[in-house]
């Protein structure tokens, strides 16, 4: 009881404290007359008391005065200034409602950085903001796409090697750690596939570029940071109902793109081959292995058993088809993508509420294959106690199902599918056609395969259910002090479900292969009946945030905003996988079999194997404990002062306790010019130059000071099959440490009075230390490479963006322009690259650390034409034209070899130009990439002597003295030599310049608004067509190939769609 | 309000402490499952018995060797730096390609430092744990050394006048070289690890991969032999017999089987495997010598046993492994051998002969044994068996290296490459493998 009175005394000296005696408060918000958004930011003068307040994320603000009649003015860029006459106290909350001023549209816009929102005109750092509008230009069904050729200093990297490295924003600040930009999505970071986000739930997308705006995500920062905001309700509106749909056509995969050469020369170069006895002893081997059809018709005339005439009917045959033709017939056809959305929001006094429904349905551009998407989502947000407490809950639930049942064959670049009268034929995948005839009669299952038949009999799919659960509560303490939690629980399900029915050649063959023949008896080890694999993954990730938030204004001159907050990630994973064999899908069975005895191939006893199990098993755990703080200081709405600190501890492998946490931090400052009184002439318009320093980071989770290692068992096929061993994944590193990037960025920011005019220019410099990189180690190490810190680099560059409103009448137009410089140079790397190192590095892709030098960069062995008698390429070898082919790969050094420049462009950007007509709205985008350098393909007479087809520039090779003057092709030489082609193909005749223009896509759009036309059922409605990868303008190199898709053309696609709010 | 700064800041710090605490356990977890820090007996015993690694033997002494030709279609599937071992190039690996044997040696070598490493530190185990991976691991070390002895540099009684050098690794730091070392310096190490090592191995082995006692004496056996030191090789491997081991009776083998012994038998003292070579080692591509082949008597059971007839060429079948690859382990009929030939040349022939006597009772059809001979005459007949019994056992070219050195056997090796005559002059100074050019700096 005691207690309980000193606890109430407590709380009512608390009450006394907020309520004061003869100050009473007046609560009130702001909000958009248009949309009834909150403003946040706006400011809130109470008469001449010079009592201030700004309003927050909310649009709240809360003053206290004398009881009285007051004047309360609010000021909001962008909004027409408010006045109104007010008593206090005030019996209700004070709704304020803006009008955007038509004469000053500029920042209006809202940073999000994950933390908080920042209204454009406060920030210090680096930030690109793409709204609703933007991000639903582009028709795609991923998220990636759409930040391209809208977001200055992003690109979408192409070319070999990019699989892994899709997007870097501001060149690449590691070397080989984690490449990937840190994605958050609705405050949290995302740990899911980024398929699972549904386009169309998109608010808004926040691109973090530099150290003031991305430091506050610490370690994982140090390659850029997205943040995506997903739709919610409004406050205060009826239920809108909005529906889009669009359908997307994509061009017929082109098997032709790459030019491949004659197919009588090929077939005449395997009857050379099979001449000089180059597949004899495949074909005597033991194996059996399956020969070229052209081999086996060689042989079936050499042995007697077709006649000559029957052989050169056959081989005429094979000169006149090609498969390319056969899978284009049968297996391309063209993409297409539907997708559907449908979304509910609205609000009521203190709630808001979102629902959304988007469904994705894509059949693929091979035959049978296709892939589907639900996605599902709710918002809710509730207030309570006036406002005090806000408590918000969502849901995001996808669904994805896809099949990729069905694979290109691969054969004979001759080879038919299907005779004349559309039957299929078969073809010989591990033993040859020879062998399987002459088992025919063996008891064993039929061993030809038919690719035609298996189109669509393979169920190959795979389900993933991705799922987010967020809530959060929120507190407002005392005015300005605001405390949240907030909680997030991430899971994703995955399932692949294979089963291969026994019609199958795969199971056939693995049946076939294990089954032994003794005096006629066939016996299976590998039973009959089809093969089920299974694998499962299962990962799930909590994420707790406690933050406290602080805002105080001192009559309008000083205003300050403060964060701190922790935060506590625990990720984890595990995957599992096996195999059936014998199932039986209609009853649900399966057979044991014998996984620890060797059977012996039936095709060659001589060799022997366990079978396959398919079992296996990983899992994975990633924890994270975070502390970070931000604060913000701004003088007269003109001066902005930042700072934020980030200290992240995770369980990085290995690292003692003291080296797993690294603080990161970052300052920033502002200056808004316009607001200066010195700058009158700059009135009405907006000049903003802002400046920030300071270190993000990255790191890469494979990586241990420690030695650690990998263990496994011995496989199926060993000496000693399934015995656990160990082998060691990572020798012990006691300096490992994590990547820091140092990120120098300053800007200006400029709006023209009447908003016609805009344009932000951006330069920056980053300095990447500790990077983490792969390179060859000595061979005496016992690791072919080491990962380590050992290298630093350096990045500027330049962003630039201009939007100009040509025509402001009936008939809009408007331009905008991006422009983006990056380069980057290693500054120091503690391994000397050895010359043979470098010339090893030549034949990939990979990045090349060389100081002075970009990260990516193309070398070459310098040139020397053909040579006029024989047509042989020929290299320098001290300065002299040579032949000797390995003289030159070894001599080759970083000062004899030929730099071209970078591999990944340094100039880029796009111009977008949008025409508005009444309802009519048409916009094209051309995007540019200049400044790189790549690699043509060419003949590879290496392989093409061992039987593989090889490049279209076979037929304009040398032939004859005379030759080299309208041709740069060696002649074919008499046998394969391996570094004859080494030299060739990465010789300075084969490097182009990359640089080039393409119109990317177009949109023309017609929108209807019921408020024009009042018979319209909908509130609104657009129709529009988007068409994408159009071409290419213009470009540098004479290569028929579009310098960014060398392997594989980039398919034009049109797509149809609607939007319609109700 | 101060009040409450004071509180939130009190609030603060009890949250920061408190996770702090917490997050001792919290941040240890380990990332994967798959990946760890080994700390236990077992999971070090598990890198010791990652024989794939470990037992894996260099291919060079293979492809260099006289033991098989092939045809000139089959040489241009070689691919780049086998086609330039089989011309006895001795820079065989171009740029970019790993040079397997050193790089592989080195693992090995790496893998044992890091066991020994372990038990340097003094972790609380068995004795008999620690003792039994202290033997393997130095073992381990020994062996690798050793094939890179005979590869890389000269033999010990060539001299150390301008003597070629390899790195030596005795921690498990990838960023050093602790030195380098010379025939003799190698030699001294190998001994003493190995020295070391033989008390400490197990008689008997958990399994057929790992090295057991008999099998570090067989090792011991075949280094003295290839030093000269005929007195210590037979030391060695009379140890070897107490281990029990019985040779296969050939006559009671079915020929007609794909590999008529099956891997881990009776006669394999130490195993140790190389690994199938693609085309080099497969029997469509890598044939015998005929006339080495012609050589055997009618009644010698050991040409059934080794050689199958593969389109009109003599392909081989007879691997220890009992699969394509390659044994080049120890087996019983090596430690006879390396018996004969030792007393033979310490001047005791009859003794040597007995031994020869034993293997060849198992090899041949009623076997008679050896009538007495002279010393050299013995030694000849004693040779001629090792070479007809150890053919495709990664020996022949550390033979040729000995032969040429101490006794100045040295016969000029010919291949057709290309429709020219390559050859090799068995000249001490060509036995010397170039050590990869990116090592030295």
């Amino acid at each position: 009881m005691k207690k309980n009175l000193i606890l109430l005394t407590a709380l009512l000296c608390w009450a006394q404290l907020l309520l004061g005696q003869d100050i009473v408060p007046l609560r009130g918000k702001v909000l958009s007359k248009e949309d009834g958004s909150p403003l946040p930011g706006a400011l809130v003068v109470l008469g001449d008391s010079k009592k201030m307040a700004i309003a927050d994320e909310e649009g709240i603000f809360e003053l206290s005065a004398p009881e009285g009649l007051y004047s309360l003015k609010v000021s909001y860029l962008g909004m027409l200034a408010l006045e109104l006459e007010v008593v206090v106290p005030h019996a209700e909350e004070l709704v304020l409602l803006m009008e955007p001023d038509v004469q000053s549209l500029h920042g209006v816009t809202v940073m999000s950085t994950g933390y908080q929102d920042l209204p454009a005109e406060r920030v210090t750092g680096s930030f690109v903001a793409l709204d609703r509008d933007l991000v639903g230009r582009r028709v795609s069904t991923s998220l990636v796409d759409r930040l391209e050729d809208v977001t200055p200093g992003l690109i979408l990297n192409r070319g070999p090697n990019t699989g892994r490295d899709q997007i870097s924003i501001r060149g690449r600040s590691t070397l080989f750690a984690n490449t990937a930009p840190l994605i958050i999505v609705d405050n949290f970071p995302y740990d899911g596939p980024l398929e699972s986000i549904n386009p169309n739930d998109i608010e808004q997308i926040t691109v973090l570029k530099d150290a003031a705006a991305a430091s506050i995500w610490g370690a994982r920062a140090g390659n850029g940071v997205i943040v995506v905001t997903t739709r919610s309700g409004t406050r205060g509106s009826a239920p809108r109902v909005s529906f889009n749909s669009n359908v997307n056509l994509f061009e017929e995969t082109d098997p032709f793109y790459v030019p491949q050469m004659n197919m009588g020369d090929f077939v005449d170069i395997q009857k050379r081959l099979f001449e000089s006895n180059f597949y004899r002893s495949q074909e005597i081997s033991p194996s059996k292995p399956a020969l070229p059809q052209v081999v086996e018709t060689l042989i079936a005339e050499r042995d007697g058993r077709i006649t000559a005439e029957e052989s050169e009917r056959r081989l005429e045959g094979f000169k006149g088809s090609d498969l390319r033709s056969e899978l284009l017939r049968y297996y391309y056809r063209p993409r297409i993508n539907q997708q559907y959305a449908l979304q509910v929001s609205g609000g009521g006094a203190a709630n808001t509420y979102l629902f959304s429904l988007g469904y994705d349905d894509n059949l693929h551009e091979i035959e049978g294959n296709g892939d589907s998407r639900w996605t599902l989502q709710g918002k809710n947000s509730w207030n309570f106690l006036d406002d005090r407490l806000t408590w918000t809950a969502g849901i995001y639930l996808s669904k994805s199902k896809g099949n990729t049942g069905t694979q290109v064959p691969q054969d004979d670049p001759y080879t038919r599918l299907a005779d004349d009268s559309g039957n299929a034929l078969p073809i010989y995948f591990t033993v040859s056609q020879r062998y399987v005839e002459s088992m025919a009669s063996s008891g064993l299952l039929d061993w030809n395969r038919y690719p035609l038949e298996e189109i669509g009999t393979l169920d190959i799919m795979d389900e993933g259910l991705d799922a987010r659960f967020q809530t959060g509560l929120s507190f407002r303490m005392l005015e300005g002090l605001q405390a949240e939690a907030s909680y997030q629980y991430w899971t994703n399900r995955g399932r692949d479900r294979a089963l291969s029915p026994q019609s199958s050649f795969y199971v056939r063959d693995m049946i076939n292969r294990f089954s032994q023949i003794e005096d006629g008896v066939v016996t299976r080890p590998l039973p009959l009946g089809d093969i089920l694999d299974l694998a499962e993954s299962d990962a799930y990730s909590h994420t707790l945030r406690g933050m406290l938030t602080y805002r105080k204004n001192w009559e309008g001159k000083h205003q300050l905003s403060l964060i701190a907050g922790t935060e506590i990630r625990d990720l984890q994973s595990e995957s599992n996988s096996f195999r059936y064999y014998g199932y039986n899908d209609q009853l649900g069975t399966s057979k044991a079999v014998d996984f620890l005895t060797r059977f012996p191939y039936v095709y060659n006893p001589s060799l022997s194997a366990t079978l396959e199990s398919n079992q296996s098993h990983s899992g994975f755990t990633d924890r994270f404990v975070s502390f970070y703080g931000n604060g913000g200081y701004t003088f007269r709405n003109k001066l902005d002062l930042t700072a934020s600190i980030r200290k992240d501890q995770s369980n990085f492998f290995g690292l003692d306790a003291n080296r797993r946490g690294v603080p990161l931090w970052s300052v920033g400052a502002g200056w808004t010019l316009s607001e200066e009184r010195f700058a009158g002439f700059l009135k009405g318009s907006y000049l903003k130059w802002k400046a920030s320093y300071g270190y993000s980071g990255n790191l890469d989770k494979s990586l241990s000071a420690e030695m650690t290692a990998s263990y496994f068992n011995m496989s199926s096929f060993a000496l000693l099959p399934n015995i656990p061993a160990a082998h060691i994944s990572n020798p012990p590193n006691p300096n490992l440490s994590w990547e820091k990037v140092a990120i120098w960025n300053t800007g200006i920011d400029f709006e023209s009075a009447t908003g016609k005019y805009r344009a932000s220019l951006e330069a920056y410099r980053k300095k990447g230390v500790d990077l983490v990189g792969r390179y060859d180690a000595m061979f005496s190490s016992g690791f072919l490479s080491i990962t380590s810190n050992y290298a630093s680099t350096q990045t500027s560059g330049v962003d630039l963006v201009l939007g100009a409103d040509w025509l402001p009448g009936k008939l809009k137009w408007r331009t905008d322009f991006f422009y983006s410089r990056v380069s980057d140079e290693v500054t120091q790397v503690d391994i000397d690259y050895s010359a043979s190192a470098l010339a090893a590095s030549v034949y990939n892709a990979n990045a090349i650390p060389v100081v002075g030098k970009p990260i990516f960069s193309v070398y070459s062995y310098p040139w020397a034409g053909l040579n006029p008698d024989t047509g042989s390429p020929r290299g320098l070898l001290d300065g002299e034209p040579s032949e000797n082919y390995s003289a030159i790969l070894s001599a080759a050094s970083l000062e004899n070899m030929v730099y071209h420049g970078p591999a990944r462009p340094t100039d880029f950007g796009a111009m977008r130009n949008t025409l508005q007509w009444r309802g009519f709205s048409l916009s094209a985008n051309v995007s540019y990439r200049f400044g790189y350098y790549y690699r043509r393909r060419s003949v590879n007479y290496f392989t093409l002597l061992r039987g593989q087809i090889g490049h279209g520039d076979y037929e304009r090779r040398w032939m004859e003295p005379g030759d080299e003057e309208a041709t740069q092709i060696p002649a074919l030489p008499a046998s394969a030599n391996s570094q004859q082609n080494t030299f060739y193909s990465n010789s300075a005749v084969l490097v182009e310049k990359g640089d080039h223009i393409r119109l990317q896509d177009i949109r023309l759009g017609y929108g209807m608004e019921k408020d024009r036309m009042p018979w319209l059922p909908f509130a609104r409605i657009e129709l529009y067509g988007y068409a994408n990868n159009l071409g290419i303008l213009w470009k540098a190199s004479d290569d028929v190939l579009d310098p960014d898709f060398q392997t594989s053309k980039p398919l034009r696609s049109f797509a149809f769609g609607l939007r319609m709010d109700f | 309000m101060r009040k409450l700064i004071k509180n939130l800041k009190a609030m603060g710090f009890a949250a920061v402490a408190a996770l702090t605490i917490s997050c001792e356990g919290f941040l240890d977890e380990k990332p994967s499952k798959s990946i760890l820090v080994p700390e236990s007996v077992a999971e070090f015993e598990a890198i010791l018995d990652n024989y794939d690694r470990l037992s894996n033997t260099a291919p060079l002494p293979f492809l260099y060797s006289d033991d098989y030709w092939t045809t000139e279609p089959n040489w241009l599937r070689f691919s780049p730096w086998q086609q330039r071992a089989y011309a006895w190039s001795m820079e065989p690996y171009l740029l970019e390609e790993t040079p397997q044997d050193y790089f592989n040696l080195y693992r090995r070598i790496f893998m044992a430092n890091v066991v020994l490493e372990k038990l340097d530190e003094g972790p609380d185990w068995k004795q008999e744990d620690i003792d039994r991976l202290r033997g393997r691991a130095l073992f381990f070390r020994a062996s690798g050394y050793f094939e890179l002895a005979v590869l890389f540099l000269a033999h010990p009684a060539e001299g150390t006048a301008s003597a070629p050098k390899i790195p030596l690794k005795s921690s498990s730091r990838f960023d050093r070289v602790d030195g380098w070392l010379d025939a003799s310096q190698a030699f001294a190490m190998i001994l003493a690890d190995l020295t070391t090592a033989l008390p400490l191995l197990p008689e008997k082995t958990a399994l057929p991969t790992q090295p057991s006692r008999f099998g570090g004496y067989a090792l011991m056996a075949r280094i003295y032999l290839y030093l000269g030191d005929y007195g210590k090789a037979a030391e060695s491997a009379e140890q070897v017999l107490e281990g029990g081991f019985e040779l296969i009776d050939y006559a009671k083998l079915n020929m007609d089987l794909a590999f008529p012994v099956s891997g881990f038998n009776s006669e394999v003292v130490l195993f140790s495997f190389m690994g199938s070579q693609s085309m080099v080692t497969s029997n469509n591509a890598a044939f015998v010598d005929s006339l080495l082949v012609r050589d055997y008597d009618a009644t010698d059971y050991r040409s059934k046993f080794l050689f199958r007839n593969t389109a009109g060429f003599h392909s081989f079948k007879g691997n220890y492994t009992g699969t394509p690859d390659i044994f080049s382990g120890i087996a019983l009929d090596e430690v006879l051998l390396v018996l004969a030939e030792a007393n033979v040349r310490l001047g005791q022939v009859d003794e040597g002969l007995v031994y020869l006597d034993r293997l060849l009772g198992k090899r041949i059809a009623d076997y008679q044994p050896m009538e007495s001979m002279e010393g050299e005459e013995a030694l000849e007949t004693v040779l001629d068996h090792r070479r007809k019994s150890l053919l495709f056992r990664g020996q022949r070219w550390m033979d040729l290296k000995r032969f040429s050195v101490l006794d100045s056997k040295r016969p000029l090796l010919q291949r057709k490459i290309n429709g020219e005559t390559v050859g090799f002059e068995a000249q001490p100074g060509n036995f010397r493998v170039m050590v990869p050019s990116s090592e030295i700096q």
